[in-house]
């Protein structure tokens, strides 16, 4: 089982959290590009690791991305909640006044 | 083709297909639909990358925990009014051209294989994947899993404070 379509996946979903990330006007949306881009990476590190049988290193570092992921989102999401509570819009373009 | 090979190339139809669908979704929830059946189709793939462990902890973490904190979210903000506000995009056509630039160098590093390790002959230290992680977090990884805890406890503690509630004084 050749691992190259794994790698053209990989890159597939980079991009596409990429262009979500760039493009929506959404927060909660750009959170789950950001999610898609840790999971091509994640995708990535389990593929190398498979090439290497003798350790585990890959799956490993992937474990702590996951990890690392949730927490983001976690923060992140309680962010927006309370920028929502103060500014009554989840759009991250309408957010432009730094006095509080 | 084997079933394992049918099986490996629809999951990654079905993660391809669910990511192009979440750029293109009009209503938030779909896409939060789409962002499970393409972690789902993610793990199916682990399972088949012999990442056992890693395919449990994806689904519990990803599907369990962070899709249904995005749905809370969605919940909790979206809506103005009752009415559902749909998904509008900004610089449509740069941000595609820049997903598009990305992906062509990637995939010609890719083509090239620049990447292509080379291929050990040795057999696995352990025949089971749990085991085998289980020994390396707790004596290769000890210090990274010890701080990924604290950093939880922190996570906790900082989003509950963060988004908490807080008696407004007049």
């Amino acid at each position: 089982m050749s691992l190259q379509p794994i790698y053209i996946l990989s890159t597939l979903l980079f991009s596409i959290g990429l262009v979500i990330v760039l493009v929506k006007r959404n927060a909660i949306l750009v959170l789950m590009g950001i999610e898609l881009m840790l999971n091509a990476a994640n995708l990535n590190l389990t593929a190398f690791n498979k090439t290497v049988p003798a350790s585990l290193d890959g799956q490993v570092f992937a474990l702590f991305v996951m990890v690392i992921a949730v927490c983001e989102t976690a923060v992140g999401l309680a962010i927006i909640l309370q920028v929502y509570r103060y500014y009554h819009t989840s759009v991250p373009d309408e957010i432009n006044e730094l006095k509080g | 083709m084997t079933l394992v090979a049918f099986l490996f190339y629809f999951f990654i139809a079905t993660t391809a297909l669910s990511a192009i669908a979440l750029l293109f979704l009009k209503n938030i929830f779909h896409a939060a639909l789409a962002l499970l059946t393409c972690l789902l189709s993610l793990a199916a793939l682990f399972v088949l990358l012999q990442a056992e462990f890693l395919a449990v902890s994806q689904i519990l973490l990803y599907a369990g925990g962070v899709v249904i904190l995005i749905i809370f979210g969605i919940m909790l903000t979206t809506k103005v009014g009752g009415q559902a506000v749909p998904i509008t995009n900004t610089g449509l056509l740069p941000g595609l051209a820049v997903g598009a630039g990305v992906f062509f160098l990637l995939l010609f590093f890719v083509r090239k294989s620049l990447f292509t390790l080379p291929s050990s002959t040795q057999e696995p230290m352990v025949n089971n994947n749990i085991e085998g992680i289980g020994i390396a977090i707790l004596t290769d990884y000890v210090l990274p899993f010890e701080l990924a805890g604290v950093l939880l406890l922190a996570v906790l503690m900082g989003a509950a404070i963060i988004a908490g509630f807080k008696q407004v004084k007049n």
